[in-house]
């Protein structure tokens, strides 16, 4: 069933006065235009031969009444409707989950909801809402204010909190109402049942469940070099999902870092993502998201786990001047680049960058041994090499050694040595509890020397790595969070050849991060942990500020709520993030009975609003009745409505227009697209325009702004352009019109405005830049004897503001011979077209609206006088540019050579 | 600041204090000039008259005229004719009718080529006066300045019935106006000036639209201050009376010119200045300078 309702029906009844309406436009007559005129004496007492025009056309009435009609009509606010809906009860309670998985599909619901309750506006039915994620008290409304509340809805990063609403909802047992549910989708193991229990008691249920697959990102690690991204998703997916790693770009901007696809899934379950990206790419990941999912399990933030640790290595001695490949760090150094942030200095200089891992080869005492004790203590690394040094040093200074995780015999030992029976050893293979498991071990690898530890209980739990007669080669002690390992050979091939092995780097990558994701959990739960970022429920990372300390326990919680938000968290030093993924199982999705109606789209077949469709009609006839009216009062004929119609409805080209083409000459700039250069320049040409007004029979018109890439430029002889680093390259349209105004006669004055800094300037080079397409001749300075020099005035020299840049010119033809294959040569009345120099002339030739300089010239007297002679040249470019060689006639000669006393 | 800075200051204030008509008619002027050949300047009181000798105690010693007294005994006073120059005397109806304009109004033209006039008869050894307000005949550029004030002085009436002025003696006299409101006092006036045997011109300048008056449609037709209106509701149909009592309005004036010895002269406001301005100076020259 269809029908049109009305939002404001009350409206209509205005339409009542439409006749009177009819009467009041009938009699008013079109206004007639109002012309001042002074010969209205002269008009006294003429009558007019027609009156037909003081009434109103009636054709012209019934289109205005056809406007108001349905502008009026608009105001009342038409709708097609169909009422397939249409409830049952007086009531209606329209209930969200409101929680985060509510985030991907919050508008489709919105819009569900909404459709449902403009459908009642007007009909007297009363409306609830019950947002399970922050349930209140349940107030019934009339539709329009529910409405409002609709839209102003937002969800939550929050989980839905089912024991509250049951709570509200036991309120509602005596009463009769529908409901209308937005679901999020999933089943949240049956806490849905209690609720919907009571609701189907009360009426009819509605449920809207989108066809949400919501795919979580569990987990991420980091393994080899590899990261895998543990993914969980409720469903099949139809395309290649895309995971995004958002970090911060070297200056700490947020920044997409990278983006990488993985297939589609076939069904729930989980699934790995995996990629290798660069270290330093990795470390600087601040979250990773799955595009196009919006909600907060899609989005995975990181704290410290991919962070490069910091790899402190403690200097050798000074002034050994052993080569690079027998330095006892050398190995150490090159190996551990790979792994994190590597700093070589003394121990105190180490100590300050508070480091994750210190390493020493061959140091017998530490020095500031307490505090580096302190240091491992708090969870540091100290990692050990043993050498010559200490096997001397064993049993005496190491004994009472606290940073020595075994107690080390003196001397070490040969193996296959000159005084030695035995052979090089082999490494035994790793156990599976050590830290090295399943690490495959080079079958050449050979240790010829090695620090034997004192037999003791524990040696046997201290060791790491050992070789193949059970003598440990790596041990390790823990101390405090902190712990020390020590390598029982050299960090060099002094003693093994494992520094040379791939083994040694891979070894070293296990010491120094023994496992990246997951931390201490003991540690996570000692402490008290601050929110820094919290996610919204879209999955954006916001800093916050306002929420209270939690503790560790929270942390780790399954619950998400308002006061524990998915976020990062900070205790000290310390920052962890907490995801949805690693606190809750993975959402499965809900199954709702038959007994209940769900839809799973916005319901396409809703209301269908006709207020812009009346407004269109109503204002589309009041812009023809604006040319009616015109036409009605004889101050448009058809012609210009044509015309006015056309340019309105296609205006091709609405920039085009506005160049104001001279009709005389004109001096012309360039708009270089640096307004205060071409404000200057502009000033300048009208002080150029000025002097040549008064001074010669040259009356130039005010002058013109050019835009290269839109303007004519072929209307004007000669073009200032002042050079400036900001001015975009212009096109190659441009730089074929800038040929064929060369060719053709036209003149260019270019001016780097930087006289005095020479081929250092940027100006000049942005000069360079731009000319390199143009075809440009061959150029001199210009010659004593040019004509530049005695067109108008008679001149030494050309200054601007600056008075020291030389001008260049084209190379004069007399000199060069007899002109070939150059097009420019004679072809120009021997006119250069390119002036270049850098005189700044524009600044010496600007005035201001009264005519007075703008810009000050050098000091006093002497700085006018420069003024002067720069204004002098700027008569004689024009007269140049516009006469020619005229004055280097020889019939000036006499005159010339009586002026110049000679 | 050097002096010549100081100097350069001065004239730069000067310059542009000078109002942008004047400069205006100041360039119309030279263009006049340009295209004429140059006349011997008629010296008015420069023109030698007479010797007379030396009186002591009644001519001052820089007054001798030393070439004559040295060819005889006697001292020689070198006297000149005493001449009084003639003067240009200026008029520009005030009317608020004068000042309705599109881009420029009639005022502002009547202005440029009464200096204009101004400037020529200032090089030809005149003065230059204006009657209304009035100021008294003077010459130079400053004086001018004065003039220029003067003419674009406005009063707050649509049309101006002008009074009876007293014009200066021995005078040419233009009088700008568009002539459209009440004749009788521009009659009254031209009567006076027949008394004071002051020759001149009334200059009417209309609008191409005055002229042809090309309106269309309905149309409300309001003098500057609205204190006269018409409305039409075709102003086409009104064209040719229109056209007719305008030409009636220009064969009366030009009667009454005739009757007092004066000239009637029509510029268009929509055309250039200059051939006004030339025929304007051909006019008053015939009289003055032959």
């Amino acid at each position: 069933m269809m029908g049109i309702t009305f939002l404001a029906p009350w409206v209509l009844t205005v339409l009542v006065g439409l006749p009177i309406l009819w009467i009041i436009l009938r009699s008013v007559p079109p206004r007639p235009k109002t012309h001042f005129f002074a010969a209205v004496t002269l008009l006294q007492g003429i009558k007019d031969r027609e009156t037909s025009a003081a009434k109103t056309p009636w054709w012209f009435i019934v289109l205005r009444m056809v406007a108001v009609v349905a502008l009026i009509v608009a105001i009342a606010g038409p709708r097609i409707h169909h009422d397939e809906n249409r409830a049952v009860s007086d009531n209606v309670l329209i209930v969200i989950d409101g929680g985060w998985a509510s985030a991907p599909n919050a508008q489709m619901a919105r819009s569900f909801a909404i459709n449902r309750v403009r459908a009642a506006f007007g009909d007297g039915r009363r409306f609830a809402v019950l947002n399970i994620v922050e349930p209140g008290a349940i107030v019934w409304q009339i539709a329009q204010d529910v409405d409002a509340i609709l839209n102003e809805w937002q969800p939550r990063p929050w989980a839905p909190n089912w024991e509250s609403a049951a709570h509200v909802v036991t309120d509602l047992v005596e009463k009769q109402f529908d409901t209308i549910w937005l679901s999020d989708g999933i089943s949240y193991a049956g806490a849905r049942d209690p609720l919907l229990t009571n609701f189907e008691m009360a009426g009819q249920v509605s449920i809207f469940e989108p066809n949400a697959n919501l795919i979580v990102i569990q987990d991420v690690s980091v393994e080899n070099g590899e990261t895998r991204v543990r993914l969980k998703s409720m469903g099949p997916t139809i395309q290649d999902g895309i995971l995004r790693l958002h970090g911060v770009d070297p200056a700490l901007k947020p920044i997409v870092i990278q983006d990488f696809t993985f297939p589609a899934f076939d069904g729930a379950g989980e699934y790995d993502v995996t990629f290798r990206a660069p270290n330093e790419l990795m470390s600087r990941v601040t979250k990773f998201e799955i595009v196009g999912q919006s909600h907060i399990g899609a989005n995975f933030a990181v704290a410290d786990q991919l962070r490069r640790p910091k790899i402190a290595i403690m200097k050798s001695s000074a002034g050994s001047e052993t080569l690079d490949v027998l330095d006892p760090l050398h190995y150490v150094e090159t190996a551990v680049q790979t792994i994190g942030e590597v700093q070589i200095g003394t121990v105190p200089e180490m100590l300050l960058m508070s480091p994750d891992v210190m390493i020493s080869a061959d140091v017998v005492g530490i020095a500031h041994q307490n505090e580096v004790l302190d240091w491992v203590k708090s969870g540091g690394t100290l990692m050990r090499f043993a050498g010559p040094r200490m096997a001397a040093a064993a049993e005496d200074e190491l004994f009472y050694d606290p940073l020595m995780p075994v107690k080390l015999r003196h001397g070490g030992r040969d193996l296959g040595g000159a005084m030695s029976w035995d052979k090089p050893k082999a490494v035994d293979e790793f156990a599976r509890n050590s830290v090295f498991a399943g690490l495959t071990i080079p079958s050449d690898l050979r240790i010829k020397t090695q620090v034997l530890a004192q037999p003791d209980p524990d040696l046997a739990g201290q060791t790491l790595s050992s070789l193949e007669d059970k003598t440990p080669l790596v041990t390790s002690k823990t101390i405090g969070a902190g712990r020390v390992v020590l390598f029982h050979v050299t960090a060099n091939a002094e003693w093994s050849n494992l520094p040379l092995s791939g083994l040694f780097v891979e070894m070293l990558t296990r010491v120094i991060r023994p496992n990246m994701a997951p931390q201490d959990i003991a540690l996570i739960d000692g402490l008290t942990w601050t929110p820094v970022f919290a996610m919204d429920a879209f999955g954006g990372l916001k800093a916050v500020d306002d929420l209270g300390a939690v503790s560790g326990k929270q942390i780790a919680s399954a619950s998400i709520m308002r006061d524990v938000p998915i976020g990062v968290y900070r205790a000290g030093d310390y920052t962890i993030a907490r995801n949805l993924g690693s606190v809750i199982d993975v959402p499965s999705p809900m199954k709702w009975p038959s007994t209940v109606s769900v839809y799973s789209d916005t319901d396409r077949q809703s209301d269908i609003d006709l207020r812009a469709l009346f407004l269109l009609i109503g204002f589309s006839i009041f812009f023809v009745d604006i040319f009616a009216s015109l036409w009605v009062s004889g101050r448009l004929n058809a012609a210009t409505m044509i015309i006015a119609i056309a340019v309105l409805i296609l205006n091709p080209h609405p920039s085009k227009a506005d160049q104001t083409v001279p009709d005389e000459f004109a001096l012309a700039h360039i708009i270089t697209g640096d307004r205060d250069v071409d404000n200057l320049a502009h000033a300048g040409m009208i002080g150029l325009s000025d002097t040549l007004f008064q001074r010669t029979s040259i009356e130039p018109s005010s002058p013109v702004g050019v835009d290269l890439e839109r303007d004519e430029i072929s209307l004007y002889s000669l073009l200032y352009w002042p050079i400036t680093t900001k001015q975009p390259r212009p096109s190659v349209e441009a730089y074929a019109k800038l040929n064929t105004f060369f060719t053709s006669g036209g003149v260019i004055l270019f001016d780097t405005r930087d006289a005095g800094q020479g081929r250092t300037s940027t100006n000049n080079a942005a000069l360079r830049e731009l000319l390199s397409p143009l075809v440009i001749p061959p150029l001199e300075i210009v010659p004593d004897d040019h004509v530049l020099t005695r067109a108008f005035y008679l001149l030494q020299s050309f200054p601007g503001r600056f008075s020291n840049g030389p001008i260049w010119i084209e190379t004069s033809t007399t000199k060069s011979g007899q002109s070939d294959e150059q097009p420019f040569r004679d072809l120009n009345d021997g006119v250069t077209p390119v002036l270049i120099g850098g005189n700044d002339w524009a600044a010496a030739w600007a005035v201001d609206d009264l005519g007075r300089p703008l810009v000050p010239i050098g000091r006093g007297f002497a700085g006018e006088q420069q003024r002067e002679m720069a204004r002098r040249f700027g008569v004689n470019l024009v007269m140049h540019v516009l006469m020619g060689n005229y004055k280097s006639d020889q019939v000036h000669v006499p005159a010339l050579l009586e002026r110049l006393g000679q | 600041m050097t002096n010549a800075g100081a100097a350069h200051h001065d004239a730069v204030t000067l310059a542009s204090s000078m109002p942008p008509l004047l400069v205006e008619a100041r360039q119309l002027a030279a263009a006049v000039l340009s295209g004429q050949h140059r006349r011997r300047r008629v010296g008015s009181g420069e023109e030698f008259w007479q010797f007379r000798p030396f009186v002591n105690g009644i001519d001052r010693a820089g007054d001798i005229d030393w070439r004559r007294s040295a060819k005889s005994d006697q001292t020689y006073v070198r006297q000149n004719e005493w001449t009084t120059p003639q003067t240009l005397s200026l008029w520009v109806d005030p009317s608020a009718s004068m000042r309705i304009s599109d881009q420029i109004s009639k005022t502002e033209r009547a202005a440029v080529i009464a200096l204009a006039l101004g400037f020529l008869a200032m090089d030809a050894g005149e003065k230059v006066a204006e009657i209304r307000h009035p100021v008294a005949p003077g010459r130079g550029q400053g004086h001018l300045v004065h003039i220029h004030d003067a003419l674009m002085r406005s009063s707050n009436v649509d049309y101006l019935v002008p009074e009876v002025v007293q014009f200066p003696q021995n005078s040419n006299c233009l009088l700008f106006s568009d002539f459209l409101g009440d004749l009788a006092p521009i009659s009254r006036l031209l009567e006076a000036a027949k008394a004071a045997r002051v020759r001149g011109v009334l200059v009417q300048i209309l609008t191409r639209q005055e002229i042809e008056f090309r309106f269309n449609g309905a149309s409300l037709f309001s003098s500057a201050l609205g204190g006269v209106t018409h409305l039409t509701h075709q102003a086409k149909g009104i064209r040719t009376e229109y056209l007719q009592r305008l030409s009636a309005r220009r064969d009366f004036l030009e009667k009454l010119a005739q009757s007092a010895g004066w000239g009637v002269h029509l510029h268009c406001l929509d055309d250039t200045p200059f051939a006004s301005l030339l025929a304007l100076y051909s006019h008053i020259t015939e009289r003055t300078f032959k």
